[in-house]
Formats: C-alpha cells, structure tokens, sequence
C-alpha cells in the first residue's frame, strides 16, 4: 500500500519483479503472526 | 470509555491505520522536496505537540510519576527519535517508500525475535523461517531494482535500523509498561523529541525549508492524520480490542500499538 500511495504522491514506481520479494516479506511476518497458540504464548509471555 | 457494543465504523479502523500509516511514507518524501530531514523531523514533532496541547487543557491527564516519565523518554527516544531521524534520512538518501515501509511491515517478527533475545531464549524455528523469509523478501525488492546507487542502499540499511529501534522501544515499553494515562503518553514524548530535534535540526542543519502548498500539505497531513488520527485509530483499538482480535487486519496493526 505504501509503495502504491509514493507512486501517487511522488510518482515513485517500485520495479514490477519488486513485487514478489514484498510477497515473501509478508509471508514472513505471516508465519510469525499465524503461529500456534504455544509459540504465541511464549512470545506473549516472553514480553 | 467503556462500549458495549461494536461502533459501526470499527470494522475499517485496522484498515484505515494501515492507509494512514502506509502513506506516511510517500508524503514525507514529498515533504523532502521542500525541506531537509532534521528540519521535517523537528517541524512534525513540534506540530504535533502544539496540537495536543488543547486536549491536554481539556482532558487535564494526571502527570505520571519520575519512574514512567524516565520510560516513557527512553521509549520516545528509540520510537520517535530514532525511528523516525533514520527513516527520514533513508527517504533524503534516494530509498524507495515502498522499501521502507516494508522493513516496518516485518516488524512483528523482530519483537519476536527480541522478545525472545531479551527473555534469554532461543527463539522458535517458525521465528527463525519468519525472519529469514521476510529478509529474503526485503533483500529482492532492494536488488530488483537493479543497479541501485550507494545513497539508495544505505537509505535501505537505515530503513532497516529504524525498524530495529522501533522494535527495541516497543519491547522496552512492553516490559517496563509506564504507568501514564494514553493522551499523557503522546504528549510527553512528543514534547520531549521537539526539545530534542529543535536544538539538533538548528545546529546540524540551520533552517532549510521551503513553504511550498506541497510542503505545507504533506506536513499537514504528517501531524493531523499520520500522527493524530493514527493516535486516535490506534487507542481506539486497544479500547476495542475484544471486539476485533478475531479480524486478521487487527493483528497487522498490533505491532504499533504502545
């Protein structure tokens, strides 16, 4: 989304292969966030 | 505040954060056409805390005692300050907006990572795979760009070390947890980062800024809706948290929450 509103503010474009590394970026947080109770709760506590 | 029933706007306010925030990025950028990174830094800081002032004189919030005061200027130092001097200097420097906003976007990851660091545990294996895939991901859109200059790549590391001090303020916070009412918060570290990066933008930089209607409308918009109504998006999640941890745009949010 941020890539998107720079292309219309600033005109500012992100390479279309560009797109797929984003892709992997959010798989990555997805894992985190998705992760079972256990692993959640550990970082939960952990904080 | 307390609500019994879900307001009927609360169904977009994840997603609305998500827009406020992600565009943040590509108006501070327009915002550097006019001016230098310490002046933008100094000028949003000091807009901010010139318009929370009112709401302080409104609400009158109970002053916190020295011990959360002494938190809550460490927790200003690594997210106001910190983040956001590498973030705007990463944006000078010729980084895309999108690259940044990216490595922001993995942020959830290394407060797990950190959370565990900090705890003195070795962090689980899906941390690890999480973590490896997003850098991976980060490191494609950096090289896709194919031949990038060394400010751009620097611009990207510094990116990459705001969100590592976002990180660390956030999991300092979660620790110690400040006892201070929510509008006391934002006004005190808002108040204390102007204290701070007047002197420095001063001294560093002089005054550099141009009052373009561009300059004056990204910086609008950089203190009325990135920082103000993000604010307000954001406590009025936390106040409604029941009703929407089961929307999964929720949990993109809940890395930015203090």
């Amino acid at each position: 989304m941020a890539a998107l509103i720079a292309w219309l503010v600033v005109a500012e474009v992100m390479p279309f292969d560009a797109w797929l590394g984003i892709g992997l970026g959010a798989a990555g947080v997805l894992l985190v966030l998705y992760a079972p109770d256990d692993v959640k709760k550990a970082g939960a506590e952990s904080l | 505040m307390s609500l019994t029933n879900e307001p009927r706007w609360i169904p977009i306010a994840p997603w609305l954060f998500l827009f406020v925030w992600s565009a943040g990025y590509g108006v501070a950028k327009l915002a550097l056409e006019s001016t230098t990174p310490l002046n933008l830094l100094a000028l949003r800081f000091v807009g901010v805390a010139l318009a929370l002032l009112p709401f302080v004189l409104i609400v009158r919030p109970v002053w916190p005692s020295n011990l959360a005061l002494r938190d809550l200027l460490i927790v200003a130092t690594f997210l106001q300050l910190g983040h956001f001097l590498c973030i705007y200097f990463g944006l000078a420097l010729g980084a895309l907006a999108g690259v940044l906003a990216l490595f922001a976007a993995s942020q959830p990851v290394l407060i797990a990572m950190l959370g565990s660091m900090v705890d003195r545990r070795i962090p689980s294996v899906r941390i690890w795979v999480g973590l490896m895939v997003g850098l991976l991901g980060a490191s494609w859109v950096i090289f896709a760009q194919g031949h990038i200059s060394d400010g751009a790549l620097l611009g990207a590391v510094l990116g990459f070390i705001a969100v590592v001090l976002l990180s660390l303020g956030q999991v300092y916070d979660k620790r110690q947890r400040p006892e201070c009412d929510p509008l006391m918060i934002y006004v005190i570290q808002y108040i204390f980062a102007s204290f701070v990066s007047v002197p420095v933008a001063v001294c560093f930089e002089g005054y550099q800024t141009e009052w373009s209607s561009s300059m004056i409308g990204a910086l609008s918009y950089l203190i009325f809706g990135n920082s103000l109504l993000g604010i307000f998006l954001m406590l009025t999640m936390v106040e409604l948290e029941p009703f929407l941890e089961s929307r999964a745009s929720y949990f993109w949010c809940l890395g930015w929450r203090l």
